[in-house]
Formats: structure tokens, C-alpha cells, sequence
């Protein structure tokens, strides 16, 4: 399934039409819910790489490729912010971009790990 | 959601959150995990001094079944699933297997994986026999940790590689693609 990026930037429309139809199925509250759905997604992502951030290095995490925001704060904390926002664009694009494996594929990679069975189950 | 603005909600989200992805460059952070860029980007690396997720592990007693219900075992080189921070307290370490690239050419999805958009497999490049290796996120197998670790004392299995620190990144991008992508809307609807 891929992630519609562009939600990121209409979140007040979304949170307008939500609240105004409450929980009726309209398209319009369909549509939003859907809208927001993905956009937490993208926090829920967001949220698992902050739990990581604690361990982020002091230096830029993606030297030469990460993107820098200039927030006006000292530099370790624009450092991170940094480093996590390109993270958190990176999982997001490459979500989007993504796709599951297909069901015949799927039924391949069965038989490659079967075709590597031996034989009984030993001691570990 | 009852009695809960949403808009308030997401408000809060971006104020605890202020990194949601706007529109920076994916395209440059994206091509720096390219099979072609690999070579720069450094995935995997010899053995951290004290083992930690993401680290292989090899040989990794593997147990599937057949469509008859027969019990398969197979062995594997492993990465560590399991937080580093519980590696060392927890009784279970989760690993899922390494396979070479080569074993999985009938897959119509074969020239996709090298470019890591494939939701299933986590590409490494080159390592462990020099060969192009991949991770199988999808057959996770849990083992006692204090026989892995008496294994490891025996001599029995070996800490092959480690993650480096963008490698790292990888892999818990990838996870989290891979287990912890949305529902589709219908289902989310029903909850």
C-alpha cells in the first residue's frame, strides 16, 4: 500500500472537515478520516524513530545527504532535527515506494526455503 | 475518537512531533541506500564489541512446516530482531534468516530488492561469504537467549557482522515498513 506524502501539508483542512461531520459516513468525513489516517501513519513512523533519537550521534547521521534545517537553536539540537528529519522523509518516501511482496512470489520464496530442509529437527 | 477534537489531536502530534516530513529532497536520501550506492553506504561491518541488534549470527537453526503439516528445519546465517536493550535480560532472541540474493532470481520482484523497496527483505549488499546477501523479515524464529549465548561460548555460532549507524537506520525503517504499516481504511473502519 503506499503513502499518499502529500497529506503532510493539509492538516487543517483535514481536521475542518472531520470535526464538522463527525462520525456520519459522508465522503467528505470518509475521505478525511482516510487523510488522516496516513498522516498518522507518517507520526506513528515518526514516533518510532524518536524513541530512537536518543542514540542519534552528536555529528549528522547522513552526511552529505541529510537536510538541513536552520531553526535558529544551537547546533546539537539543529543536528538532530536535522538527522531525524531526514530519516523520517527518507521512511516516509521509501514507504511510498515500496510494495509487498506479490502472492506468487510469496509462494517462490516458500520453496526456496523449503528446497534448504534437512533432515529431523536437532538439539540447539 | 468520541469526545476528542481531531484537530486538537494532530495539533498535539505536531507539536510533540515536529519532524513530519515536509518537502525536503527524498530523492537524495533515498539513493544513498541503492544497490549502486552501497559501496559508499556502508550497511553491515564487523562485529560490535558487545552483540546488538541487527548483529548475524550464524548457522540459525530455522523450523517452518510443509503444506502436510511436516515440520521443515533449516539452517541460515541470522539477524537479531530483538532491541539491543534486551539482549541481555529477556529469555527470547527473535532472528529472521539471511538468504542470497542468487537464491531469490524466480521472483518477479528479483531487480526490486537491491533498491530495499520491497516490503519483505532488508538488502545488505555484499557480506558474510562476499556474496550479495538479503533479510527475510517475514520468518522471524524465536530462541532461547541463554542457548544462543552458550553456543556462541561453544564456538558453535559465530557473530558475523554488526550493523554501522545508517545501517541501523535502515533496518528500523524497514521493520517498521514492514510491520508497521496502516490497516487498509475498511479495516480501520471496523475497529
Amino acid at each position: 500500500m503506499n503513502i499518499n506524502t502529500d497529506t503532510s501539508l493539509s492538516i487543517t483542512s483535514v481536521s475542518a472537515l472531520t470535526e464538522k461531520h463527525s462520525l456520519s459516513q459522508s465522503k467528505d468525513s470518509v475521505a478525511a478520516s482516510n487523510n488522516l489516517h496516513f498522516q498518522l501513519t507518517g507520526v506513528m513512523l515518526a514516533a518510532t524513530i524518536m524513541t530512537s533519537a536518543s542514540t542519534l550521534p552528536f555529528q549528522p547521521t547522513f552526511n552529505g545527504s541529510a537536510v538541513s534545517i536552520d531553526v535558529g537553536v544551537p547546533s546539537f539540537r539543529r543536528t538532530r532535527r536535522s538527522s531525524q528529519a531526514a530519516i523520517v522523509t527518507f521512511s516516509t518516501e521509501l514507504q511510498r515506494r515500496s510494495q509487498s511482496l506479490s502472492c506468487e512470489d510469496s509462494k517462490l520464496l516458500r520453496k526456496v526455503i523449503l528446497s534448504k530442509a534437512q533432515p529431523g529437527i536437532p538439539r540447539f | 475518537m468520541a469526545g476528542i477534537s481531531l484537530g486538537e489531536l494532530i495539533k498535539f502530534f505536531n507539536e510533540v512531533f515536529p519532524i513530519l516530513p515536509g518537502s525536503e529532497k527524498p530523492e537524495q536520501a533515498l539513493r544513498q541506500f541503492h544497490a549502486e550506492e552501497i559501496g559508499v553506504i556502508q550497511v553491515i561491518r564487523s562485529p560490535l564489541q558487545l552483540w546488538a541488534q541487527g548483529d548475524i549470527l550464524e548457522p540459525i537453526p530455522f523450523i517452518d512446516w510443509t503444506e502436510e503439516g511436516e515440520p521443515v528445519f533449516w539452517e541460515a546465517p541470522g539477524m537479531i530482531m530483538t532491541s539491543t536493550c534486551d539482549l541481555d535480560r529477556k529469555e527470547n532472541i527473535v532472528l529472521c534468516p539471511c538468504l542470497k540474493l542468487t537464491e531469490l532470481k524466480e521472483l518477479s520482484a528479483y531487480k526490486s530488492i537491491p533498491e530495499n523497496t520491497i516490503f519483505d527483505f532488508l538488502f545488505l549488499g555484499k557480506c558474510l561469504t562476499g556474496d550479495e546477501w538479503v533479510v527475510d523479515l517475514s520468518h522471524p524464529m524465536t530462541l532461547p537467549r541463554q542457548r544462543i549465548e552458550k553456543r556462541i561460548e561453544e564456538g558453535n555460532i559465530s557473530r558475523k557482522h554488526s550493523l554501522t549507524d545508517k545501517g541501523w537506520y535502515l533496518f528500523i525503517t524497514k521493520f517498521a515498513i514492514k510491520y508497521l504499516r496502516s490497516d487498509d481504511f475498511e479495516t480501520m473502519n471496523q475497529r
